[in-house]
């Protein structure tokens, strides 16, 4: 188990150089100055001077250099858009907002994902299968941006109920988190519902009722730990939507998240501020992966086995 | 049998003749051999909602084909005198804060949103089928290089690619079909690789190999066929997911830009006039949900008509 | 008092295509101590008819007549007052207490994700009050009988650790769990090697000698039979042919499908070749009228397509369903 995660650390190690190496010649490869029209306004020495700031008076291969050193030891420079200001203080400020935004969200479309799905699994009323499935279809068909349109529509602007601008008091989070987790708990909800119904169709069901085992041990011991297997995997790539997601949403409720950030760097061009945050990313899905990998391996016994013989 | 019964019947010998062998039917065929093809298309028949979104979806392709070339407003052609009027007979969806007709603009924009969605679709399962068949058949060193590269791509979040991409090649359509593509193939691979594996193990591969058939031969005939169920349910699900990436991105403001207009583009567009005029957001937001609805129907349906144990 | 009697069981499936009738009319009884074999192809509704006794039939299948008594209780599902319910509830307390099941795979009736000592003191924990380390105790013991060496390191391993064999002595213990009367045996070897068969076959009838129960055991092969079994009942397309205690079956069998059976069965004493039957069991959505092998039979006659065969008794343990027998009594 040690061996196998400090084979996928080293794995995402080299993941993240590889990422940081191919965002740095991407961002050579983007035709023309990343001043824009500015430059031309400036006087020669200026445009120098500017130049030399952020080392693109030398070749390439020396600001490779640089710029793997600079990311060693966490130094990502400054804006190019907001004079002055750090990178890494734009994101230590924006991180916070967005992480506890997509944590109520991660939370609480993993817990009503499951309940939901499990319901449907399970229910014997076709009615109440169908009502789970046709709100899960729903919920996959239409767009975050949609959810949240309509319910600061309908619950901030015309009853007034909750606030929809930023996110002062808990009561601010009510509507994004909601619009950010209606997809993943549409996703989690049909991943259940079909591992479940599957689970309860396999033959160690049957040894397990043959038992003598009561209808709720059967379900909580024998299929759920089965059945969430494939939830714990969605988990990694759910936490990225969550992270990365979350523009739409930090657009619409004003909220000055890491996603605003992202769009906003890419629109002005702020070249260090879109390196950083790929980078950082790139890092946190990273990270995220591993621990839903681990939690696999240490749910379902196969994995194990599986890893030690291909290794 | 009742005992009673046997005393009342007059027995006669004839009964007891032997049965000529032709009244004998000692084969039957237990069940009307159709293709799988045929098999799964009746199955798919019977899913009502899936056939609804069938028809929806065909009826969206010809409308996006076929209005904007017979109408007689064209999706950038402006009236001053005609600004955001309301549905009339002249404007069926009316028109916009630039006097132009929405319902014209609305199948403009499905041209481009299912262009997106079915190129991505289509490239990702060429790419995917190739990649993934390849590392899972060839094994070993290979596979393992092969398969550490889709990790390494995994690990990065799709939007990353995409904004990337549209830095260096410009906000257009191109762009973003190449940035969903660079990510989203790898999904596909990994699906292929491992129902290739698993094939690979089984008893009919072997029999394959040792009634002589050649290494091609196997790898596309009978695994790639094998697999064709699970990769067509992920196809049918690549076409939403692109197509919601494309929506998020135009309606943020970073994907394709006005006058052209993609469904995400009307949508950012009339956000500004929710208040004032909230129907126009009506329109493009409703042909994603519906359009979403009816491929996710499709999607379902499709996996459960393909599932051969669902006889 | 038989310990069990199943009186006219008939079971059906609810499929696409219509009801399918798995078992009908099935009537045995099983004595204490008893090793009874249960034999026919795959589809003739053997697993089913014991399925139906356990209550373990599928969502889609539901026992539609006839009486199960065990014990002189009876425990037929559209017998019990409360529905449902109540015979969900009764049968929790027989199930794995009284009556236990050995499956067929050993590769998929044992939980993946669960270790083997969860899955083991599972039944001892819900019939007998006893403690986590107590029945971890018993659960020792039990691998200890069924011949897995080095017990107390293996409980914590998980299925995929053990082999076929293993799996299936695995199986067993779950089953003996709590000394039960009788032990249902679905085609316990089918999936092993031919080695490891028969030292099952001998564990299950040492065990079974051990504890005083009485054996159900499932089989397609009358070899497999002959060595344990004291009676055998041979049942095709949903019906029982012929039954009768071991002798009767193999010295004097009457039903053509018997003896047809008995053509398959490799004996290397008598150096004689294999003769296996033509065709293929009937289709269970429409039964045929008169007696189901008739398609296949060598000695059909004409009233066998228009009419079932009644059962004629040969002995007070050896009876037959079929109209050569027949004929012999409504001709005098």
């Amino acid at each position: 188990m040690l061996k196998y995660a400090a084979k996928r650390l080293g794995m995402g190690l080299v993941t993240l150089f590889v990422l940081a190496t191919a965002t740095f010649f991407l961002m050579k490869a983007i035709p023309g100055s990343p001043f824009g029209a500015e430059v031309s306004q400036m006087s020669a020495a200026a445009v120098e001077k500017l130049y030399e700031k952020y080392d693109l008076d030398k070749s390439i291969p020396e600001q490779y250099v640089i710029y793997i050193k600079n990311v060693l030891h966490n130094d990502f420079g400054e804006s190019m858009t907001r004079k002055g200001i750090s990178v890494n203080s734009i994101i230590a400020k924006a991180l916070p907002i967005t992480a506890k935004l997509g944590g109520v969200a991660f939370v609480f479309s993993m817990v009503t994902g499951i309940v939901l799905g499990i319901i449907a699994a399970l229910s014997k009323r076709q009615w109440v299968q169908n009502s789970v499935m046709i709100f899960a279809t729903v919920g996959v068909s239409v767009p975050s941006f949609l959810y949240a349109l309509m319910l600061m529509t309908v619950f901030g602007v015309i009853l007034q109920w909750l606030p929809f601008i930023g996110l002062k008091t808990p009561l601010h989070y009510i509507l994004p988190a909601f619009s950010l987790s209606l997809y993943p708990i549409s996703m989690v909800a049909r991943l259940v519902r079909s591992s479940m119904t599957e689970a309860m169709k396999q033959d160690y069901m049957v040894l397990a009722k043959s038992k003598g085992t009561s209808p709720i041990k059967l379900i909580v011991k024998h299929a759920l730990k089965n059945c969430l297997i494939p939830v714990v995997t969605y988990a990694g790539p759910l936490v990225a939507y969550l992270m990365t997601g979350s523009f739409v949403i930090e657009s619409i409720f004003s909220i000055p998240g890491l996603g605003g950030e992202f769009v906003t760097s890419v629109t002005n061009r702020d070249y260090p501020l879109i390196m950083a945050l790929t980078i950082f990313f790139g890092a946190f899905i990273i990270f995220t992966n591993l621990v839903s990998d681990l939690l696999t391996a240490m749910i379902d016994p196969r994995i194990k086995l599986e890893k030690r013989k291909a290794a | 049998m009742n005992n009673l019964e046997l005393k009342d019947m007059e027995w006669t010998e004839d009964l007891f003749e032997p049965l000529d062998s032709s009244e004998q039917n000692s084969e039957f065929i237990a069940m009307e051999s159709k293709t799988f093809l045929q098999d799964s298309w009746n199955r798919f028949k019977k899913n009502k909602l899936a056939l609804v979104g069938l028809v929806f979806l065909v009826l969206m392709i010809l409308m996006a084909i076929f209005v904007p070339m017979f109408s007689k407003y064209s999706y950038d052609q402006m009236d001053m005198t005609a600004l955001n009027q309301l549905p009339s007979a002249q404007h069926w969806f009316g028109t916009d804060k630039f006097g132009r007709d929405i319902f014209v603009r609305v199948m403009y924009g499905a041209r481009i949103s299912l262009a997106v969605g079915f190129s991505a679709a289509i490239i990702c399962l060429f790419i995917g089928v190739v990649y993934g068949g390849i590392s899972g058949y060839v094994g070993g060193k290979v596979d393992m290089v092969m398969m550490r590269i889709v990790d390494i791509i995994y690990a990065i979040p799709s939007l990353l690619y995409v904004i990337f991409i549209m830095l260096i090649f410009g906000s257009n359509v191109w762009s973003i079909l190449m940035g969903i593509c660079v990510s989203s193939w790898v999904g596909m691979a990994r699906l292929v690789r491992s129902q290739v594996l698993s094939l690979k193990e089984q008893e009919f591969a072997l029999a394959a190999y040792v009634l002589g058939a050649s290494t091609s031969r196997i790898l596309f005939k009978h695994l790639i066929l094998n697999c064709i169920g699970a990769i067509i349910v992920n196809v049918t699900l690549m076409v939403p997911s692109a197509i919601f990436t494309e929506a998020f991105l135009s309606f943020v403001g970073i994907g394709i830009s006005a006058p052209a207009s993609s469904w995400g583009t009307l949508a950012n567009e009339a956000r500004g006039l929710i208040e004032s005029n909230p129907i126009q957001i009506i329109w493009p937001v409703g042909a994603i949900c519906l359009t979403m609805l009816s491929l996710n129907f499709i999607g379902d349906g499709v996996g459960e008509a393909l599932d051969p144990k669902k006889k | 008092m038989s310990l069990l009697e199943v009186n006219h069981l008939t079971t059906q499936f609810t499929t696409e295509q219509g009801q399918v009738q798995a078992v009908r009319d099935v009537s045995f009884s099983l004595e204490k101590g008893e090793i009874l074999g249960i034999v026919g192809e795959s589809g003739s509704g053997k697993s089913q008819a014991m399925y139906s006794v356990m209550g373990l039939l599928a969502s889609n299948g539901r026992v539609t007549e006839g009486s199960i008594r065990f014990n002189g209780t009876e425990i037929a599902p559209q017998h019990f007052a409360g529905g449902m319910k109540e015979y969900e509830a009764h049968m929790r307390k027989i199930r794995g207490n009284e009556i236990s099941m050995i499956f067929q795979d050993p590769m998929s009736f044992l939980n993946p994700v669960l270790n083997i000592e969860t899955q083991l003191v599972e039944p001892l924990l819900n019939h007998q009050h006893l403690s986590r380390q107590e029945a971890r105790q018993k659960a020792i013991e039990l691998l200890t009988k069924v011949g897995i060496p080095s017990p107390e390191a293996r409980l914590k391993q998980y299925p995929h650790e053990f082999s076929g064999g293993m799996r299936q002595r695995i199986i067993i213990a779950i089953a003996l769990a709590c000394n039960p009367k009788l032990i249902i045996a679905d085609e316990p070897t089918t999936a092993l090697d031919v080695t490891i068969q028969a030292k099952i076959l001998q564990l299950i009838k040492s065990l079974q000698e051990q504890m005083d129960s009485s054996v159900i055991l499932i089989t397609h092969d009358l070899g497999v039979v002959a060595n344990i079994c004291h009676r055998v009942i041979i049942l095709y397309g949903g019906k029982i042919m012929e039954s009768g205690t071991i002798d009767e079956i193999f010295y004097d069998p009457r039903h053509p499908y018997t003896i047809g059976l008995l053509g398959c069965v490799n004996n290397p004493e008598k150096d004689q070749e294999l003769h296996p039957i033509p065709g293929s069991p009937p289709d269970l959505l429409q039964p045929p009228a008169g007696c189901p092998f008739v398609d296949r039979c060598e000695k059909a006659m004409k009233i066998c397509k228009r009419m079932p065969p009644p059962v004629s008794t040969l002995s007070p343990t050896h009876s037959c369903s079929c109209w050569l027998e027949a004929k012999k009594e409504v001709l005098k």
